[in-house]
């Protein structure tokens, strides 16, 4: 009896175990051939030969259409929100993997890629699954190690994982094939609501300085150089806080300080819809002299 | 691990000792044994409550004290294991059991797996014939218990994991949310604890009858009771009918007058609460428990009609207005409650209760696509839930293996894995 038991347990779970790693597989496919998320964007189109990279600090801070006029140049915006700097790094490795190295490349940095631990997940890290299988980039670069077998070699772990984040979205592909995971198709951009604006008791923000140190940086540096793309680094702005750097750099914008009112922020580390043009047009001045 | 060994190896002892046929000496150790089970919680469990709280009562008339404070972590399963103990001894007094003479029997009776972290608690006349008899694998039995684990993942990963991802944020900064995201929050707290509990208690039966155990039911569609104290029938039945048959009979139950029968109410609610944990928050849920089961018992004394739980709503399957009417308030008090079982402190007890009448307008916690998408699997889940236990949780009806699968993929597809959190009853 028990032998039945144990048997008829292992055969439905074996089962159930096959089909949906062919589902996985499958999911695979349809996620990497849409264009719902900026890795995406990397892998099926053209690109623009100028990039912003950085964080939702800079996806939702940029109007890349106005930079797009004011530089004469046309821009297209791959900044992810809750990303770091090593996430960013990745796309790039992708990009120079891909031959889709940009003549300019803007990356937004600040004091979010120094607080989190980076051997484990960020928030949309999630992502690049799809393509953990079938990019030797993305396998030999990919950053959180946890689970990282689990994720390669079954196509299915990933989106029970990511339920919500990676499922449910492929789920949406199949009705809207077009759709995109939180950014404009022909700029890159995504804009926060309407009503985002700091409400926090102003005096209980103190003012600090953060001094940055990011050895990622120098990895930035070096295949921009190999690849001769004109590296720009840049820090938007952060409420009531200064951002130093700990060693000097070429090309380096620094906007942490730019604004002082309230009324221009979202939340203490990002500005609101209402200073967006403002600060395009304050990153356009900086960047004008040293775009190539 | 050292001291479930102590606490086993004293019990097993106490247990021959109560056994004594000289009753005075029997009660002698019967109070020993339970000034040691209680010792055993009053240090590990109870000790730096009672430490602070007494240091803060001298602060309060101008002394200063600096009261010794231990370090140590509250050692898992130590309220339910040493209530299995104290259920062993009290039940060899009153003759209803005898004295296990083997004591990897009794040690197995203490510590079995499934329930040592979280109950159910088990009754020695219950569970030790079952372990010290023969036990054969039983195919049907086996199925069954695998039903129950499946169904218990679903309640914990599906429902109470999802859930928990909107309740935590906002119970912990309550003043920035609205009042209607207070209220929605409060009512997923019920529905998180119901299936976060119970999910564990359908696990620990399920396992267990892989093993050819059978243990008490601890969950009967709680929510669905028309009163506190059918609440109290349906909800963690394993350590209300503790509390009834070793507390609140011995202190003459209710078959004494009306006023002392009040009394033991309140010591019984007082005591429930004060089990879950040393904070005033779980003695405010115990003593709002006690103030709602009091009409009842008021109404009781005039007509003795009995609310029979094993049936839900009766022999029909929807409730009629009255009933519905009944279990809507009944579910609003026990909302209540879990309010300040919850709350760090009483006064932020009340704090968001008073919230939750403003604002009714704005839903301020579901902020990303992300939130909702987990709001619709807990939703979705709830719904199968409800559906599942008033339909297959009837007598007779079995999950076929197809539902079953489907069960296993919605677990599968909507669990909360990337955020899946300690099941709540672990701590106490």
């Amino acid at each position: 009896m028990i032998i039945k038991f144990i048997k008829k347990i292992f055969v439905i779970l074996s089962i159930v175990f096959i089909i949906l790693n062919i589902v996985g597989f499958f999911l695979d496919i349809h996620v990497r051939n849409s264009s719902i998320f900026k890795v995406n964007i990397i892998f099926n189109k053209e690109l623009a030969k100028n990039i912003i990279l950085g964080s939702s600090r800079a996806l939702t801070g940029v109007n890349t259409e106005l930079l797009s006029n004011a530089t004469k140049r046309k821009w297209f915006n791959l900044a992810m929100d809750d990303t770091r700097n090593e996430t960013h790094l990745l796309f790039l490795e992708l990009l120079n993997d891909l031959n889709k190295t940009p003549d300019n490349l803007v990356v937004q940095y600040d004091q979010e890629n120094l607080i989190k631990d980076t051997t484990t997940f960020f928030d949309n890290d999630y992502q690049i699954l799809p393509f953990i299988n079938s990019n030797k980039i993305v396998s030999n670069y990919f950053r959180p190690k946890k689970n990282y077998y689990l994720f390669k070699f079954c196509p299915i772990y990933k989106y029970i994982y990511f339920n919500t984040e990676l499922l449910f979205p492929s789920i949406i592909l199949f009705f809207k094939p077009n759709y995109n995971h939180r950014f404009d198709i022909r700029f890159g951009d995504y804009n926060y609501p309407k009503d985002f604006i700091l409400q926090k008791d102003e005096n209980k923000i103190k003012r600090k300085t953060i001094v940055l140190k990011n050895k990622v940086l120098t990895e930035f540096y070096k295949i921009s150089h190999s690849r001769k793309i004109n590296l720009i680094i840049y820090t938007a702005p952060i409420y009531k806080t200064n951002v130093k750097l700990d060693t000097s750099l070429n090309n380096y914008v620094n906007l942490s300080s730019l604004f002082k009112s309230m009324s221009k922020f979202g939340d203490v580390i990002h500005i609101n819809g209402r200073s967006k043009n403002e600060f395009t047009d304050s990153l356009v001045n900086s960047l004008s002299p040293i775009l190539r | 691990m050292g001291l479930l060994i102590a606490s086993t190896l004293l019990d097993y002892v106490y247990g021959f000792w109560v056994a004594s046929p000289n009753p005075k000496k029997a009660k002698t150790f019967l109070w020993l044994s339970v000034l040691n089970n209680l010792g055993i919680l009053a240090i590990f469990k109870y000790y730096n409550f009672f430490a602070l709280q007494l240091q803060q009562g001298f602060e309060t008339l101008g002394i200063q004290t600096h009261p010794v404070i231990l370090s140590i972590v509250l050692p898992i399963g130590i309220s339910f294991y040493t209530f299995h103990g104290m259920s062993y001894v009290f039940d060899i007094y009153r003759g209803q059991q005898k004295p296990v003479k083997n004591f990897i029997d009794y040690a197995v009776f203490v510590s079995f797996f499934p329930l040592l972290v979280a109950g159910p608690i088990e009754r020695a006349n219950h569970l030790l014939p079952q372990v010290q008899r023969s036990r054969f694998f039983n195919y049907n039995q086996a199925v069954e218990g695998c039903r129950l684990i499946l169904w218990g993942f679903f309640k914990k990963i599906v429902i109470a994991d999802n859930l928990s991802q909107l309740v935590d944020p906002v119970f912990q900064n309550y003043k920035e949310h609205s009042g209607l995201s207070l209220i929605i929050t409060a009512i997923s707290f019920s529905i998180q604890i119901y299936c976060d509990f119970s999910g564990y208690s359908d696990i620990a039966i399920g396992v267990a009858k892989l093993f050819g155990f059978e243990l008490i039911v601890n969950f009967k569609f709680p929510y669905f009771s028309r009163s506190i104290p059918e609440f109290w029938k349906r909800w963690h039945i394993s350590l209300s009918s503790w509390f009834r048959d070793y507390l609140y009979f011995p202190l003459g139950g209710s078959r004494v007058n009306l006023a002392i029968t009040i009394r033991n109410t309140f010591i019984i609610f007082l005591v429930s609460g004060f089990w879950h944990g040393a904070n005033w928050t779980f003695i405010a849920w115990g003593l709002i428990h006690a103030l709602f089961f009091i009409p009842s018992l008021l109404i009781k004394n005039k007509n003795k009609t009995e609310t029979n739980s094993d049936l839900f709503l009766g022999n029909s399957i929807t409730p009629n207005w009255k009933e519905f009417f009944q279990i809507v308030f009944t579910f609003f008090i026990v909302t209540i409650a879990w309010i300040f079982f919850r709350s760090n402190t009483i006064l932020d007890a009340f704090k968001f209760i008073e919230l939750c009448l403003s604002n009714l307008t704005k839903i301020t916690h579901l902020k990303t696509n992300i939130h909702y998408a987990i709001l619709l699997k807990a939703i979705i889940g709830v719904i199968v839930m409800f559906y599942y236990e008033m339909i297959y949780f009837k007598p007779k009806r079995k999950l076929s293996i197809t539902k079953m699968i489907i069960l296993l993929l919605m677990v599968i597809f909507m669990g909360s894995f990337r955020n899946s959190v300690q099941f709540i009853y672990f701590q106490f």
